[in-house]
């Protein structure tokens, strides 16, 4: 049989790794035992840098990543991560239509076969304090996630001096009063712990996050085109499974913060238009100094565009 | 056939005197190359010792406990403990027992104290009428007393590794609030037994009882030690620092203290201090980092689940296998030293034991009390070694007069390991 | 090279060692004390410090080791060293280190194969560092343990002092 170790940072027992394990038995199950996917959950592989090294090497021959995690091999896998770009779900669904096949020929070229790509949902900035404006975000102690490119520059054009820390800091630092300001999914903030130390969130999304299941291709190649074709269904119906339940997490996670007492702020136009034009400077910079590729991203805005448009004639 | 003559060879070059990173990196790059997997990812795991935030604070608290034990502050700290309580039935012994317990928690319990503290208590205890291997024993126990309290050396290196091997989130400041109480139920045990030996003893001479007027000037000595204490337990233990700050506070109060305040490691000196600590630290890690290597060999051959399934299918209450663990950690113990057993079992008994719902950080605890029995049992005692050759005594009389202190410690490691309260108390 | 030149020679290099080693831990207590400032002080940190804080950590444990290989002080199970003869000690301590120079010099190779991968993908520890010469130190360190552990091989073993390195 063909043996695709694949890594995750996602612990043992999360929906996560029900779905995938599903995934992977179908797998086996409607290749006759030709395929094998084997898991080794809860980071026991190393970070993100480790696993691709490792899958370099030939010891791995998949890894879940996010889209800043795959950066360094393709930049323009973190291009979901612009901030304030989108505001809804419907316009990530029409972006990702046109972008997702952007992002897989582009990782492809890299040695990787990309059988699925997961929304996690939107980011949202929780705070201690409120924060209504410019003022009160420059006064933030604002948590970096350590080697997160996007996030450095839109803090940068913010004006934000924040702090770099991995993520298995948060909780202490939060504790700590190291950082008051936080951003991640409402569900990732319940899995974290991180509501019982913050009280407030801007009810604007800062940046949509994926998960890419990403396998070598290497070793995908030897495979005959029926036992691809299995591999690259039965992962997608696990993400499609895992994108409904994320959806629903999401949506439960907003109300458990409501209950926990977590105030939610929602902007008004002129706010709204102050995060969107850090967004756009942000952006602009990153294409500047070639983050993110310039044709790329020139690509998304249109379809962007496109949608908005269809939505205003529509109104 | 070849696999287990292989690994006698390999077991009778560890017990030869091989340096264990060398044993440990052979076992590694051997099931690698049995895996058919590309070698170099050896020291791809090596390189993780580069990913671990906390594994800061580990040079920076040797660098600190070699400096202090390099300075006067033993002298006054025995100074001040015996002014406190020089005076009780037993009162030498229990000011062995608390010097020890501190100042092995800034050494990290690298075999320090005993050199530090050992050689100045030994003869006073003598002269004071304890008997000869009473003495013994209880300065040879002591060398490694304090291992569970922080900031010792031991309970960062479990919360990293634990961390590593991917369990429940083990901080390094739950690990020194788990420690706390159970080293205090080893201290107190050790004073109850020393104060019942001291009974018969005369009283100390007059002159030694200075009472008020020798506390007071044994804490003016003292007076620019005294910080350290407060920056680590009250740093950590009221949430003031982390772990890696406090580490970082007390390096460099410590370089100050002794080279500028104190002058007692002369600037000459002090390029061979760092040196020896950072000795101490590179032998640490290079064991950690090979045994990065061998523990994601048993990960990649999925070797810690087969282990536990099988131990699942014969062992299959809590208690049962807690009985198993306090064995199997006693042997382990005689024959390790606590930082190789460190990183090397506790990737494997920690999926196990949280699958029969121990508690990780409660593990911890059980499994560094265990190895602090460990360092005075035959054949392989750090504290055993280190006192015969301070000493100068045959190991086999330290080993008779440690005997007494082994029962009360053993007895405190199941009093540890049964009642999780004791560990877990302070935590949540 | 007359033996004495040869020991001078050692002896420069030794110095020139141990003096990085201290500088190295002075950087780590320095820039760590730094960052706490930075953190408390004026509520801002440097995205490279934390990188550079582990890189300083694996570095000094490397050099750590180093010196440890040059007195053949590495953390084993010495009741060899006790209670054998002298003679048979000798044999013994050919044994085990010329086997540990050997896996040294192994660990040398793979960490050179990697620290090559690592040049030609060309990934970023931090700032502008490229991972393959923060990784560089391997190579080399494990590099200088097997050379250092094979000139053991051939001496006496010392007689145990403390058991332990750092004494
Ligand atoms: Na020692
Ligand atoms: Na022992």
């Amino acid at each position: 049989a063909t043996v695709f170790k694949i890594a995750t940072l996602a612990p043992e027992g999360t929906a996560w790794m029900r779905e995938m394990r599903a995934a992977g038995e179908a797998i086996q199950t409607r290749t006759e035992g030709r395929v094998e996917l084997k898991f080794y959950p809860g980071g026991v592989m190393g970070n993100d840098a480790t696993v691709l090294r490792k899958l370099r090497v030939g010891q791995l021959q998949g890894g879940a990543f996010t889209g800043s995690e795959l950066s360094p091999l393709y930049t323009d896998a973190m291009i979901y991560g612009v901030p304030f770009l989108f505001r809804s779900q419907d316009e990530v669904d029409a972006v990702r239509k046109v972008m997702d096949p952007v992002i897989v020929r582009g990782l492809a070229d890299k040695g990787l076969v990309v059988a699925g790509i997961a929304g996690g949902g939107f980011a949202y900035l929780m705070s201690r304090q409120p924060i209504r404006g410019r003022d009160d975000l420059v006064a933030a102690k604002a948590w970096l996630p350590q080697g997160d490119v996007i996030s450095s520059v839109t803090y940068e054009m913010a004006g934000v001096q924040p702090v770099p820390l991995s993520i298995a800091d948060v909780y202490t630092s939060l504790q700590t009063g190291l950082v008051d300001t936080v951003a991640n999914t409402p569900a990732g903030a319940l899995a974290f712990q991180w509501h019982t130390r913050v009280r407030h969130m801007v009810d604007m999304p800062i940046a949509y996050l994926i998960g890419i299941v990403a396998l070598d291709k290497r070793t995908f190649d030897r495979l005959d085109a029926a036992d691809q074709a299995v591999i690259h269904e039965e992962i997608q119906a696990g993400i499609v499974r895992l994108d409904a339940q994320t959806q629903r997490d999401n949506i439960a996670a907003r109300d458990a913060l409501r209950g926990e007492g977590i105030e939610f702020f929602e902007p008004n136009a002129e706010e709204q238009a102050y995060w969107q034009s850090i967004g756009e400077r942000s952006a602009q910079a990153l294409v500047e100094q070639g983050t993110l590729g310039a044709e790329n991203f020139r690509m998304m805005m249109a379809e962007l565009e496109r949608v908005r448009g269809g939505a205003s004639d529509a109104r | 056939m070849t696999v287990v003559l292989v690994g006698l060879g390999l077991l009778l070059l560890a017990l030869l005197g091989a340096p264990l990173f060398a044993v440990i990196a052979a076992v590694a790059l051997l099931g690698f190359h049995g895996q058919e997997l590309d070698l170099s990812i050896v020291m791809i795991e090596f390189y993780r010792l580069a990913d671990m935030p906390v594994l800061v604070a580990i040079p920076l608290f040797t660098v600190a406990g070699f400096l202090l034990a390099e300075s006067q502050a033993p002298r006054r700290l025995v100074r001040l403990s015996d002014a406190l309580l020089g005076w009780m039935p037993g009162g030498l012994a229990i000011v062995a027992i608390l010097t020890c317990a501190l100042f092995t928690a800034f050494t990290g319990a690298s075999g320090v104290t005993i050199v530090a503290i050992g050689a100045i208590l030994l003869p006073a205890m003598l002269q004071a009428g304890y008997p000869r291997l009473f003495a013994l024993g209880l300065l040879t126990t002591c060398g490694s007393l304090g291992l569970l309290l922080a900031p010792a050396l031991p309970l960062i290196l479990y919360a990293v590794v634990a961390q590593h091997a991917g369990g429940a989130a083990v901080g390094v400041d739950d690990m020194f609030r788990a420690g706390l109480l159970p080293a205090l139920l080893m201290i107190l045990m050790l004073g109850a037994y020393a104060v019942w030996q001291g009974r018969r003893l005369p009283p100390r001479p007059p002159r030694e009882a200075k009472g008020w007027q020798e506390v007071r000037a044994a804490l003016l000595d003292v007076a620019w030690e005294l910080p350290l204490p407060v920056i680590v337990l009250g740093g950590i233990y009221a949430g003031w620092f982390a772990a890696s700050e406090a580490a970082a506070v007390t390096a460099a109060y410590t370089l100050i203290l002794t080279v500028v305040i104190r002058r007692e490691v002369n600037l000459r000196a002090l390029p061979g201090v760092l040196r020896e600590s950072m000795v101490l630290v590179g032998a640490i890690l290079l064991i950690f980092g090979v045994s990065l290597a061998f523990t994601n060999y048993l990960v990649d051959a999925e070797v810690p689940a087969r282990v536990f399934a099988f131990i699942r299918e014969h062992v299959d209450s809590k208690l049962a296998f807690l009985m198993l663990l306090n064995l199997f950690l006693l042997l382990m113990g005689m024959c390790l030293d606590i930082f190789s057993a460190t990183v090397i079992l506790v990737p494997l008994l920690l999926p196990i034991a949280e699958g029969y719902g121990i508690d990780a950080t409660h593990l911890g605890v059980i499994f560094l009390a265990n190895m602090e029995l460990g360092y005075f049992t035959p054949p392989i005692g750090m504290t055993l070694f280190i006192a015969a050759y301070r000493f100068n005594v045959p190991i086999w009389t330290l080993v008779r007069a440690c005997v007494p202190f082994f029962l009360i410690l053993f007895a405190a490691v199941l009093i540890i390991t049964y009642v999780p309260s004791l560990s877990l108390a302070l935590v949540r | 090279m007359s033996v004495a030149r040869k020991n001078a020679w050692a002896g420069a290099l030794h110095r020139l060692e141990d003096g990085v080693l201290a500088l190295a831990v002075f950087a780590l207590v320095l820039l760590a004390t730094a960052s706490i400032v930075l953190r408390t002080g004026f509520d801002t940190g440097l995205p490279w410090l934390d990188p550079l804080l582990r890189m300083l950590v694996l570095w000094l444990a490397m050099l750590g080791a180093m010196a440890a290989a040059r007195e053949g002080r590495h953390i084993g199970l010495d009741i060899a060293a006790r209670w054998l003869p002298a003679l048979a000690a000798r044999v013994v301590r050919m044994l085990t280190y010329g086997f540990a120079a050997a896996i040294s010099a192994i660990l040398a190779w793979q960490a050179l194969r990697m620290v090559r991968d690592e040049y030609e993908i060309g990934g970023i520890a931090f700032a502008s560092v490229p991972s393959w010469l923060a990784q560089a130190i391997l190579p080399f360190g494990l590099a200088v343990i097997a050379l250092r552990l094979a000139a053991a091989a051939f001496r006496a073993p010392t007689p145990p002092a403390d058991g332990i390195p750092g004494h």
